[in-house]
């Protein structure tokens, strides 16, 4: 039996050597492969702004960090990801504060009448985080919400990083990706469309003056975003729940379901009712550059 | 509990530490309380299914042994047969027996609905119902003595490493071991972890890694042609075989370290010359169990005056419906034995049309057609294994022939997408690579074992260098292939 546990032990120790190269590799691999690299810069704390904006591609694009900078004089960054849900921005949000950023402020948009759907677009979005598992911060998010065990990856790289194995392979082939309407950000975490999308008046079809029902939220997504208030409570951090303008207006009733989840613990920024013209918005959903720097100067003028 | 969970990591050596450390006589103890955790560890509920099936089949067989005369003891085998296949027929065919009356009431014109039941099929249902079946036939027949300890009883009906998804074990083999005193013996425990790794390679790193592949194309299967639906087909007879034989001898591997040998559940099957030789090689505990309890008792039974080819038939349709409550697994029966039949009985001109090949003077040639030949009709007939329903096998069987010229153009030209979704079927090039460079791996290492016998003892026999890399590369493969998927064994709905 001797010769078992020594022979273990050394294919053990074989493993644990070549483990950690082989991690790092993949894990190197596909942090250069992102185009969008701001799970990264706030990881290593290369920014740390005093507005910080989460939530989902109305947050990324709607709200344009550097207009808002320059219109409060406040140092702002943008993480807000296109299809995220409230867990997803939960997530961001405990990723920034773990890494030590010291937000004053957070601007949390709202996706009206679909942020508490479990039929929601939204999802957590994993495929965001996993290129950068080698945060601690983010692995533990990751952990949080797939099959992985924590302490588990913490002891083995190639564990934590076979996510990305496949991905920092096709790093080799094929580079750095290409960035899109999803991940084309500037300096300050946005990601501002021009002109007007081919889908205009198409997407959106749930537009309607809809009286809003409880029927189909999902409690997860509730609790994140009582978390999310809890957390910037604890940390004495100003929270703002942003609705941005749509071009037809949803779901009557919602704003008083904010109103009654949130119990005054956060200022709600409603700009929802805001009359832009049509060319104001990329999409049905969405602002253009036109439209995010006149959303901009009005939430400048609020905060 | 899978095996391919991080329970089972834990599971296993706390067993086997503890299995190893108690005086031999307790060890039966630790392997029944460690069987029952492992199956209520997925639902603790359905572990009263074999609690039932356990206390009819013991209680029945005590009484068989007890009576001389085997005309008496019929009523106690009925009673087994019947509990075993009650359960089995309500939760896993009841469904598909009302589905079937209702559309025959309705086609009559009946007014009635057959209500279905809401059951979840518990694991390992048909494995181990028809393990205690072939307890009680044994008994019955007095092949073996009844088991007097209910507790090695329990143990050889829920013995964890082959409850859920088998080999299906015979009493005459399992229940002896379940009393032996194993001391801790190195050759035998590293073989038994070379083959859990190998198995665990089998299922990770090929069957995993297949199954997008075949789940786009059945998915949307409209949205192909020909040319896909055979190489998902060839893929599906992989990822069902690695994905198996991977948890076979994943058991098998478990149960040697504790120093007990299950039966072997395959022997290559897609190096067999034809489909009956496949069938001999492919779930051989299945097989032999439909071979001795129906096959054999068809065969003998003098008041049964059918033609052979009833027998094979009545054998393939049952292998089918084993396997699932749809009309594609009884279609893919049927099919199956008609071929089989249909060969049997043409042995002249099989032998007119291999003469006109001219393939006997090229004998190894003549191996190699016949292997592909056999594995085409195997993977084309999985049509109906892998479909939902009979709408998404004619969906495929209507578009085989279709579109194959203008795949192979697409694939030809160097239209990246359209490659991605023919031929890759939505993996990028080094996924697709990946996958396919381990098929080919798989297949060299079983011609290999065909010609010079079992794997695990050839790479014994290598130097101690080449032993440990690939020892360390098989570990690695598995690390780095068991991103997240959940992809459940294809074997436990069954």
């Amino acid at each position: 039996m001797r010769r078992f546990y020594k022979n273990i032990a050394v294919l053990l120790l074989l493993f644990f050597i070549i483990d950690k190269p082989i991690g790092f590799l993949i894990s190197k691999g596909v942090q250069l492969k992102q185009f969008d690299q701001r799970i990264a810069l706030i990881c290593e704390k290369k920014i740390d702004p005093e507005i910080l904006i989460i939530g989902s591609s109305r947050a990324l694009n709607d709200l344009d960090a550097a207009e808002i900078e320059k219109a409060t004089n406040s140092a702002c960054y943008n993480l807000g990801y296109s299809g995220s849900n409230l867990d997803f921005h939960l997530s961001v949000l405990r990723i920034a504060l773990e890494s030590e950023l010291s937000p004053t402020k957070v601007l949390l948009t709202i996706d009206h009448s679909q942020s508490f759907k479990a039929n929601n677009q939204g999802i957590f979005r994993n495929d965001k985080l996993l290129p950068y598992s080698s945060y601690n911060q983010v692995y533990r998010e990751i952990c949080d919400h797939a099959n992985q065990i924590y302490w588990l990856g913490r002891g083995f790289w190639m564990y934590r990083e076979n996510d990305n194995f496949f991905n920092a392979l096709n790093y080799l082939k094929n580079g750095q990706d290409l960035p899109d309407i999803t991940s084309n950000i500037d300096d300050h975490g946005s990601v501002i469309l021009t002109g007007r999308s081919p889908k205009f008046n198409v997407i959106g079809e749930d537009v309607g003056m809809e009286p809003y029902s409880k029927d189909g939220e999902a409690d997860h997504l509730i609790k994140s975003l009582e978390e999310i208030i809890e957390i910037c409570l604890a940390r004495d951090i100003q929270l703002s729940l942003v609705f941005p303008p749509v071009l037809k207006f949803r779901a009557v009733g919602f704003r008083e379901r904010i109103d009654e989840l949130v119990k005054r613990r956060a200022e709600i920024l409603d700009f929802s009712s805001l009359n832009l013209e049509e060319e104001y918005f990329y999409d049905n959903g969405h602002l253009n550059k036109k439209g995010a720097t006149a959303l901009a100067v009005e939430l400048a003028r609020k905060l | 509990m899978v095996f391919n969970s991080t329970a089972f990591l834990f599971f296993f050596p706390v067993v086997v530490f503890l299995y190893f450390l108690l005086p031999g006589r307790y060890r039966w103890i630790l392997l029944l309380i460690s069987s029952y955790f492992f199956y209520m560890y997925w639902k603790a509920v359905y572990i009263l299914l074999i609690v039932l099936s356990t206390l009819v089949d013991y209680f029945a067989g005590l009484k068989m042994a007890a009576i001389s005369e085997k005309k008496k003891r019929r009523p106690y085998l009925a009673l087994s047969i019947l509990s075993n296949l009650g359960i089995l027929f309500t939760f896993k065919y009841f469904n598909f027996f009302a589905e079937s009356v209702n559309a025959m009431l309705e086609f009559f014109r009946v007014a009635y609905v057959m209500p279905a039941v809401h059951l979840l099929l518990p694991i390992g249902i048909s494995f181990y119902t028809f393990q205690t079946m072939s307890y009680s036939i044994d008994v019955y027949k007095g092949k073996i003595k009844a088991e007097k300890s209910l507790g090695i009883f329990a143990l050889y009906v829920t013995y964890f490493p082959q409850l859920v998804a088998g080999p299906i074990e015979r009493s005459s083999n399992l229940i002896p071991q379940l009393r032996g005193d194993y001391p801790f013996d190195y050759k035998r425990v590293t073989d038994g972890m070379k083959l859990m790794a190998w198995g665990f390679f089998k299922k990770v790193v090929i069957a995993d890694q297949i199954a997008p592949m075949v789940d786009y194309l059945w998915s949307d299967p409209e949205n192909f042609g020909g040319f896909s639906i055979v190489f998902a087909c060839y893929l599906f007879a992989y990822q069902v075989y690695c994905d198996f034989s991977g948890y076979s001898d994943i058991a098998i591997g478990a149960s040697k370290i504790l120093g007990i040998d299950l039966m072997t559940n395959f022997r290559r099957p897609y190096l067999a010359q034809s489909l009956s030789e496949l069938w001999s090689r492919w779930h051989l505990s299945l097989t032999t169990w439909f071979r001795d309890y129906l096959f054999l008792p068809l065969v003998r039974n003098k008041n049964i005056k059918w033609p052979w080819q009833y027998n094979v038939a009545v054998i393939y349709v049952l292998s089918g419906v084993w396997h699932g409550a749809d009309w594609t697994f009884i279609l893919w029966g049927v099919i199956t034995s008609i071929i089989i039949i249909a060969s049997r009985m043409m042995p002249k001109t099989k032998a007119f049309i291999h003469r006109l090949s001219g393939l006997q003077r090229f004998p190894r040639l003549d191996r190699i057609v016949q292997i592909i030949i056999t594995f085409n009709i195997f993977s084309i007939l999985g049509i109906y294994f892998r479909s939902d329903n009979l709408g998404v096998s004619n969906t495929l069987w209507s578009r085989l022939f279709t579109s194959w010229i203008a795949d192979v153009q697409e694939i030809i030209t160097n239209s990246e997408s359209l490659r991605g979704h023919i031929l890759y079927l939505g993996y990028d090039l080094i996924q697709f690579s990946s996958t396919i460079f381990m098929i080919i791996l798989l297949e060299v290492i079983q011609v290999r074992e065909e010609r010079k016998g079992d794997i695990i003892d050839q790479l014994n026999a290598r130097s101690t260098f080449f032993r440990w890399t690939v020892y360390l590369s098989i570990s690695v493969l598995i690390v780095l292939y068991s991103f997240d998927r959940s992809v459940p064994f294809i074997y436990f709905q069954f």
